[in-house]
């Protein structure tokens, strides 16, 4: 099975989760997306999220809503990736971000559910 | 309006390992009804299921196939790229979806901007809703664009 991503680390703050991430051009995540022009699927980068924190970092939680979040650059394979999750508050929702070189290539906030 | 396509997935810029789509329903100016599928063999799908936010793919790629479906380029114009650029108001009613089951797709036309077009999307498995929301598409020719 080719590999979809590599995790190369994380880290707790007192305000977030952190993990980096990258995407080898190799990745079935790329398949057809596009032929000729690969190009990481925005669901691919929620995908990632929903693996590593609600399936490692924070093993319970899901994707409950999204009451906003913008992608506002394109993201190529082999390039390393921060993920930033801030902890939830009271009513379960944490800021989200993606950073390449420091750089958000997206952002917005989700709110998490408990997996039944 | 063009005529409607046996195989709405030729409309898209993507290629077929990545297509959710299968088969048109409705379609006309500002609505499209998709009967589609996440794919068993997805990256996406782990003991057959997928998480239930990854049907935004069928709602962004239905979309698309309304977008062609109503635009005016010539037959043989490659398909424009569209980006999923914003998600607004999106939840999701459970936790995962089972890949290769029946998904429907309503795609509504909530706002035009150019490049920009704002969608209402509901993907529904059985008759229930599984996911609800806004998106954004930003669409670019094809060529070496980046929507930032």
């Amino acid at each position: 099975m080719r590999e979809r991503f590599r995790l190369l680390g994380s880290a707790r703050t007192e305000q977030e989760w952190t993990f980096d991430v990258e995407v080898p051009r190799e990745s079935p995540y790329f398949d057809g997306h596009f032929p000729d022009r690969p190009v990481l699927p925005a669901v691919a980068q929620l995908a990632i999220l929903n693996e590593v924190y609600c399936g490692s970092i924070e093993p319970g939680r899901s994707i409950g809503t999204i009451p906003q979040l913008r992608f506002q650059e394109s993201i190529q394979p082999d390039q390393r990736l921060t993920f930033h999750v801030g902890h939830p508050d009271q009513s379960a929702r944490s800021s989200f971000a993606i950073r390449r070189a420091g750089q958000a290539v997206s952002r917005g906030t989700i709110v998490w559910k408990a997996a039944s | 309006m063009t005529g409607v396509p046996g195989d709405p997935g030729a409309l898209l810029p993507h290629g077929p390992a990545a297509r959710f789509v299968r088969e048109i329903l409705t379609v006309e100016p500002g609505l499209i009804v998709m009967r589609g599928a996440v794919p068993a063999d997805s990256p996406f799908v782990r003991d057959g299921v997928a998480p239930a936010v990854i049907a935004l793919e069928l709602a962004a790629q239905s979309a698309g196939v309304l977008e062609a479906c109503v635009g005016d380029d010539e037959p043989d114009t490659p398909p424009n790229l569209g980006y999923i650029v914003g998600l607004r108001e999106l939840s999701m009613n459970c936790v995962e979806v089972p890949a290769g089951r029946d998904l429907i797709a309503r795609v509504t036309l909530d706002g035009v901007a150019r490049p920009l077009t704002i969608y209402r999307v509901s993907v529904s498995l059985d008759g229930a809703d599984i996911l609800t929301g806004k998106i954004s598409i930003f669409t670019a020719a094809p060529g070496p664009i980046d929507p930032a």
